[in-house]
């Protein structure tokens, strides 16, 4: 199993594979990688806890937490919903480049993988990121975990799914020795949750009340 | 130094997470309806509950301090200049009075008067509403709700008393107006009620709602309303509300 990358992709013979090993993308120099390859079971449990730690506690602070109808708004919108899918949607668009970004990067657009690639993807990922937290807050505090019906449950559960998944990937990305499928499947999860949070809140009301600021 | 960047940004989020949930707390009520109305106004207002002595049984109390009027509440329908431009996008709507207080049987009332005309929002936070309509002439008040419902009673300006019937059980209640014009009675919106779902909420003066959302027939209690867009969520579906018996102004 091999995957390419831009650059940059230095290989080590592990546990009997020959694994490309992606490079940290913060990482300024690529062989800085340690001597002793740790197995990746290890490296990456502490982020898969912290990201269940966080998805888990996500979800019983929605459901215990009694809510309030009420949160604190964003003025220029006619209301606490509009606030949210709009700045949802923004999300989503960032997460659209967070994908466009990623596929330039790891050489999958073809021959368009400009140098800045990393760099879009890095500050696109924390737009993306920034802009979900108040639409989180604003439903953890107001509404809590709902489960009325599929939409709601689903939204539910993809939210707290898509914090845990963000988490464990930023935990995850300073790891030196990550299998090379990690990123990219981290990544997809957290992009797949997050456009799935997106179709079960913004693209529900567009749809169900129209598009309107 | 590149290595600690995923983890700012985790830290980012968690403090933006953690500013925007203890702005939450304090925009919910009781701690947010200082805000909207007449917080300067008020302020520079002597406390209207306390009506001129040797007044005989002034009509409603005309808002804004000014001298309270022998006429009958249906002329001079121009509210007084004072009523403060609200500071939300809130309906700048406003009413003549209201008063608000405790039933003997425990639950809240809230009668609310515009041009004689006068609605009144009985309920106990948890089960029971009941919505009545009349009017308030001459300090006496005559309203009815449905089922035979009947409320009567006697106001001045800062304090309306009476007694409301249900059912052939009569209760007693004594409401008192803090003097402030904003709209204190809040129902769901006509479109809301078409679709199934009533509500009504009480505004009391210390900041805190009362109110039960009656949800396929059946009274829950009703979240508090967003004081900035008066809107609350039941369920999932977001329940607008509107003022109840206000006289539309400037703004709407």
């Amino acid at each position: 199993m091999t995957v390419g990358r831009r650059s940059g992709t230095d290989t080590f013979a592990g546990d009997g594979f020959d694994m490309r090993v992606l490079p940290d993308p913060d990482a300024p120099f690529p062989g800085r990688s340690p001597a002793p390859p740790t197995p990746w079971r290890a490296t990456l449990l502490v982020p898969l806890l912290a990201g269940a730690a966080v998805a888990v506690a996500t979800g019983v602070y929605g459901r215990l937490h009694t809510p309030t109808g009420i949160a604190v708004n964003v003025a220029g919108f006619s209301g606490p919903q509009t606030v949210k899918v709009w700045l949802g949607t923004g999300a989503a668009v960032f997460a659209v480049l967070q994908l466009l970004s990623a596929l330039a990067m790891w050489g999958r657009l073809g021959g368009f993988s400009p140098s800045w690639a990393g760099t879009a993807h890095r500050w696109s990922g924390r737009l993306a990121f920034l802009l979900a937290i108040p639409v989180a807050v604003h439903c953890l505090y107001a509404l809590g975990f709902g489960a009325y019906d599929l939409r709601s449950l689903a939204h539910s559960a993809l939210g707290c799914f898509f914090f845990g998944a963000f988490t464990t990937k930023m935990v995850a990305l300073p790891k030196a020795n990550l299998p090379g499928w990690a990123l990219p499947v981290l990544g997809g999860l957290v992009f797949t949750a997050l456009i799935g949070v997106w179709l079960t809140s913004s693209v529900w009301y567009f749809t169900t009340f129209g598009v309107h600021l | 130094m590149k290595r600690l960047t995923p983890m700012l940004t985790l830290l980012a989020g968690t403090g933006l997470a953690a500013v925007l949930f203890t702005m939450s707390a304090q925009a919910a009520p009781p701690a947010a309806r200082s805000t909207p109305d007449t917080g300067a106004a008020a302020a520079a207002r002597p406390p209207a509950a306390a009506p001129p002595p040797g007044v005989p049984e002034p009509s409603v109390q005309r808002p804004g301090g000014t001298p309270p009027t022998e006429a009958e509440p249906e002329p001079d329908a121009q509210p007084a200049s004072p009523a403060p431009p609200t500071a939300t996008d809130a309906p700048a709507a406003t009413v003549d009075v209201t008063w608000t207080g405790r039933l003997s049987g425990g639950a809240t009332i809230a009668v609310t008067v515009t041009n004689g005309n006068a609605t009144a929002y009985v309920c106990d936070g948890r089960s029971l509403e009941i919505w009545l309509q009349g009017t308030a002439v001459d300090g006496e008040l005559a309203l009815t709700g449905k089922d035979g419902v009947r409320l009567t009673g006697t106001f001045r300006a800062g304090k309306a008393s009476g007694e409301l019937v249900v059912a052939g059980r009569r209760q007693t209640f004594t409401a008192t107006s803090n003097g402030s014009t904003a709209p204190a009675v809040y129902r769901a919106a006509p479109q809301v009620r078409d679709a199934g779902v009533d509500g009504g909420w009480i505004l009391l003066a210390d900041g805190s709602q009362i109110g039960v959302v009656t949800w396929n027939g059946r009274p829950v209690p009703a979240p508090p309303l967003d004081p900035a867009f008066f809107t609350t969520v039941v369920d999932g579906v977001t329940i607008d509300a509107v003022p109840v018996g206000a006289a539309p102004g400037d703004g709407e």
